[in-house]
């Protein structure tokens, strides 16, 4: 035993060295336990006792405890395993016997004592009950299957005990079989539906029974989604899990809280992970004596061997039957596919962002009375549950007399928190253009809780901010100096104040205006053509006077008329009346006829009525010269059928004239 | 006598008033240059609105306006006061400088061509009168184109070419002036030019609620109406995209 112990000794060390780990030999939850295959067995099973050191370090003896009721018909074979996931490595040294026992009765085997770090440590000790042969039943039993239903109890268990206990790969076993049915990958997914923005948890786990290095090959890029990991243990924890009623190993590989960005029909990528999986072969060969000696394995030092042969395993517990094995071995998550639902459009708040969870908003402002130098700072923290990492700042209105930067975002993010939490901060600063007092809206943000499935909103109180004028010596400054960029300053001296008179053009003043001169040219037009005709044409003139004339002779005709003197009277009244005539016709005195005068009057349309009269009148006249004789009313009545026959000649003529 | 007297005392009344009216106006226009000392941009603003919707269209006054409406950020407003302050004194520096720094703020804002030498010449011309002295001119020319006619008329002896060449020259003044009237009139009452004043207005493609968004117009933006039926106006900017949009968007200049 003590060559064993120091066997164990010289291994233990070189195999530090060949696989120099030393530093990552770190104490994580030191265990070291007895574990048998089964506690009741029949007096000539062969059964399989392992003391497991797990995260011991500097293994420096190992001493099993005496089998004295037992043979060892194999043994000590060691299996050390570890892996490394999340960056975190977990080991453990296994030292496996098979033994049967010798008799039947109730056994109890002492716990294995080992010195690691130079403490001892001890195992439990175990009880085994033996019972009596039962022959055949367990004659052959290393098929390994899938545990079905039909299968005993015990004996399923036994043989699960044995998978989870050290990879052992029996005669005729496929290793791709056993690989697939005792390594897998999983996504577990909270919730395959729902809503944008809706939190999503994934979980990959690696599930083993076999011990097995592995690595993450591939990991998955989430499209279409905003991922936030979860920060795991390191080294990973190993959690236990029955699936399918076989106890595996769950490792979680990686726990990432999701986001959905879009709706519709999402996928969630594969994990890939490698695993270097370490099989024990065993292999019926009991030709191979040496293996059994002890002193034979100084020989067998990794340092003399060739270093592609395993180079522990065979060196030092150099069992015939066993051979390990290194299988590289692929897995890989099936796809999973997410719905994801738009959020619904109706109800939706104007100031809805996006956000999706529970929330609380408190807005502030840190002054409220300020001069247009300073700065002011409208501060926004949104927090609570959900999606706190996509937050898009509420819509803030800032009156006009403010200049608006974009806000300057803090985030405090809770580590780790499952369902996320956390809160988000806007800083707006504003800068005060005018002075007078201002008032800044309230900061409204909505979100869409999906609890309740509606979107809620929260209001902060409108503020209202006093501004007083500044020093102004920058502007003042800016003022003077007129570049392309600052307006220049206002005109401040005194106006003309007078009104936009109205338009002329538009006026009827102006078309009067033009009016008058358009008048007077046609008064000025009226009198010239008047005054030409008067200069150019003197019969018309004579004409013009012609009534007058008449008319005076009658008046001399009326005197001599009252001074009874008929024959002066008869004389003018028809020297008047062929005076009349005669310039009227414009007929020379000495041409005047009568038939003349009756072609003329004729050709001028006179009536004949008053032709007619005006020759009676004119017999009467001749009559009355030639036989005197005083009678005072025929005068009179001559008299006045003289004046009725000039002036009816006058009308009918002028009318005459009108026609033509 | 009498009647010159009374004449007199109405002229100094009338004179009196607006001599006297003008100091209220002024202290208004003084008080609100103040406010905009006191970064008090809006309230500035809403005086010299005031006293633009008086009546008072002096360019200063719509510098100033714009001035206060370019500080209180608003922009189309601002716009809108420089390109009337420009409207009447086409050749006023500062109300062209600040248009231009106006326009750095409006987005999307598209050059407007400059102006050829002889629409430049035109437009001195035109501002070498006011539309009323133009009108005004016309008058007098024409009076003193018909006392030619007259006197050629009525005085025939009197010099005849010279009153003849007198009369020509006469003639040709006045119809000079009177287009020049008309056409300044024209140019003072056409609104075919705006301003857009909501902040993103979409543009579409009909004067109609249902037709599909062209494109989008910013506040500050000059167009031209083209076009308008009660509720929509059709307009074409500077680069020759042509659009309807709702008139009320629109201030028209």
């Amino acid at each position: 035993m003590n060559v064993t112990a120091v066997s164990i000794k010289k291994f233990v060390l070189s195999l530090l060295l060949c696989l120099g780990v030393i530093s990552c030999l770190q104490a994580q939850e030191f265990r070291f336990t007895t574990s048998v295959s089964n506690n009741r067995v029949a007096l000539d099973e062969p059964f399989q006792i392992q003391f497991m050191l797990e995260n011991a370090p500097n293994v420096t003896s190992f001493t099993p405890p005496s089998f004295n009721d037992f043979e060892i018909l194999q043994g000590p074979s060691q299996m050390q395993g570890q892996s490394i996931m999340n960056g975190r490595r977990s080991e453990y040294i296994a030292l496996i016997y098979v033994i049967q026992p010798r008799r039947v009765g109730n056994f109890t085997i002492a716990g294995a004592t080992a010195r690691s770090n130079g403490n001892v440590v001890r195992s439990n000790p175990v009880t085994i009950e033996v019972v009596k042969a039962n022959r055949g039943a367990y004659q052959q039993a290393p098929q390994q299957s899938a545990p079905q239903s039909g299968f005993p109890p015990s004996r399923s268990q036994r043989q699960q005990q044995q998978d989870e206990m050290e990879g052992v790969l029996r005669n005729g076993e496929d290793v791709n079989a056993k690989l697939r049915k005792n390594i897998f990958v999983k996504v577990d997914v909270d919730k395959t539906t729902l809503y944008e923005g809706e939190q999503l948890t994934a979980t990959y786990k690696l599930y083993t029974r076999l011990p097995t290095n592995s690595s993450v090959t591939k990991v998955p890029a989430f499209k279409g989604f905003s991922a936030k990991d979860i920060e795991l243990p390191n080294p990973p924890q190993a959690s236990e899990e029955i699936v399918n009623g076989q106890r595996f190993k769950v490792f979680t590989i990686r726990k990432t809280l999701l986001f959905p960005l879009q709706s519709g029909t999402l996928e969630l990528d594969p994990v890939e992970v490698d695993n270097h999986v370490k099989l024990v072969k065993l292999v019926k060969n009991g030709n191979n004596k040496k293996a059994r000696d002890p002193f034979a394995d100084l020989f067998n030092d990794p340092g003399f061997k060739d270093p592609f042969d395993d180079p522990f395993f065979d060196d030092f517990f150099n069992r015939p039957e066993v051979t390990y094995e290194d299988v590289p071995y692929k897995v890989q998550t099936a796809p999973l596919k997410v719905t994801v639902k738009p959020l619904p459009v109706d109800n939706r708040p104007l100031s809805f962002t996006g956000a999706v969870g529970k929330f609380n908003m408190t807005a502030t402002i840190d002054k409220k009375n300020l001069t247009t130098d300073d700065a002011l700072t409208l501060k926004v923290v949104v927090s609570g549950q959900g999606n706190v990492n996509l937050l898009n700042g509420p819509k803030v209105e800032i009156p006009a007399a403010f200049e608006k930067y974009d806000p300057k975002v803090t985030d405090n993010i809770e580590k780790n928190s499952n369902p996320l939490s956390g809160s988000r901060q806007f800083e707006y600063a504003l800068m005060p253009l005018e002075a007078g007092d201002q008032t800044i809206p309230a900061v409204e943000f909505s979100y869409f809780d999906v609890a309740s499935n509606s979107y809620k909103s929260i209001r902060s109180e409108p503020f209202s901010v006093h501004v007083t004028p500044g020093k102004q010596t920058k502007r003042d400054k800016e003022d003077f100096s007129v570049n392309r960029n600052t307006i220049t300053s206002n005109y401040n001296g005194v106006l003309n104040w007078v009104k936009d008179s109205r338009f002329l053009l538009a006026s009827p003043l102006f078309y009067i205006l033009l009016l008058i001169p358009v008048l007077l040219l046609v008064v000025a037009l009226v009198y010239r053509r008047r005054l030409n005709y008067q200069q150019n044409n003197a019969a018309f003139l004579k004409h013009r006077y012609a009534n007058k004339v008449a008319l005076k002779r009658l008046e001399l005709a009326a005197r001599y008329l009252k001074e009874g003197k008929d024959k002066a009277f008869y004389e003018e009244t028809s020297r008047a009346i062929w005076g009349y005539l005669s310039n009227k016709l414009h007929v020379p005195f000495a041409d005047l006829s009568k038939q003349l005068i009756q072609d003329k009057l004729t050709r001028q349309q006179v009536s004949v009525q008053y032709t007619t009269q005006l020759f009676d009148l004119l017999d009467d006249c001749e009559m009355a010269l030639y036989t005197p004789m005083h009678n005072n009313d025929k005068m009179q009545g001559t008299y006045q059928q003289a004046v009725t026959v000039i002036s009816h000649l006058e009308d009918e003529l002028q009318r005459a004239k009108s026609v033509v | 006598m009498k009647k010159t007297l009374t004449a007199l005392c109405a002229l100094f009344l009338l004179v009196y008033n607006v001599i006297a009216a003008a100091p209220v106006q002024q202290q208004q226009f003084e008080k609100a240059n103040l406010l905009y000392k006191q970064k008090q941009y809006t309230e500035a603003a809403g005086i010299y609105q005031q006293l633009i919707d008086e009546g008072y269209h002096q360019p200063q006054l719509f510098i100033n306006a714009g001035n206060a409406y370019y500080k209180a950020n608003k922009t189309g407003l601002a716009i809108y006061n420089y390109e009337k302050a420009l409207a009447r004194d086409p050749f006023n520096k500062s109300a062209a400088h600040n248009l231009s720094v106006a326009n750095q703020r409006v987005e999307g804002y598209v050059n407007d061509l400059p102006l050829l030498f002889f629409q430049q010449w035109w437009l001195h011309i035109q501002h070498f009168h006011s539309p009323n002295g133009w009108v005004t001119g016309a008058v007098i020319f024409f009076w003193l184109l018909i006392a030619g006619f007259i006197a050629i008329l009525i005085v025939p002896a009197f010099k005849p070419t010279l009153l003849r060449w007198g009369t020509g020259v006469a003639t040709l003044l006045f119809f000079f002036y009177l287009t020049l009237g008309i056409s300044t009139y024209v140019t003072a009452n056409a609104h075919h030019e705006g301003i857009i004043m909501g902040t993103a207005v979409k543009v579409k493609a009909a004067p109609d609620q249902e037709s599909k968004d062209m494109f989008e117009l910013h506040e500050g933006v000059k167009v031209q109406v083209t076009d308008a039926t009660q509720e929509y106006c059709k307009i074409l900017l500077p680069d020759g995209k042509t659009g309807w949009l709702a008139c009320a968007e629109i201030r028209r200049l």
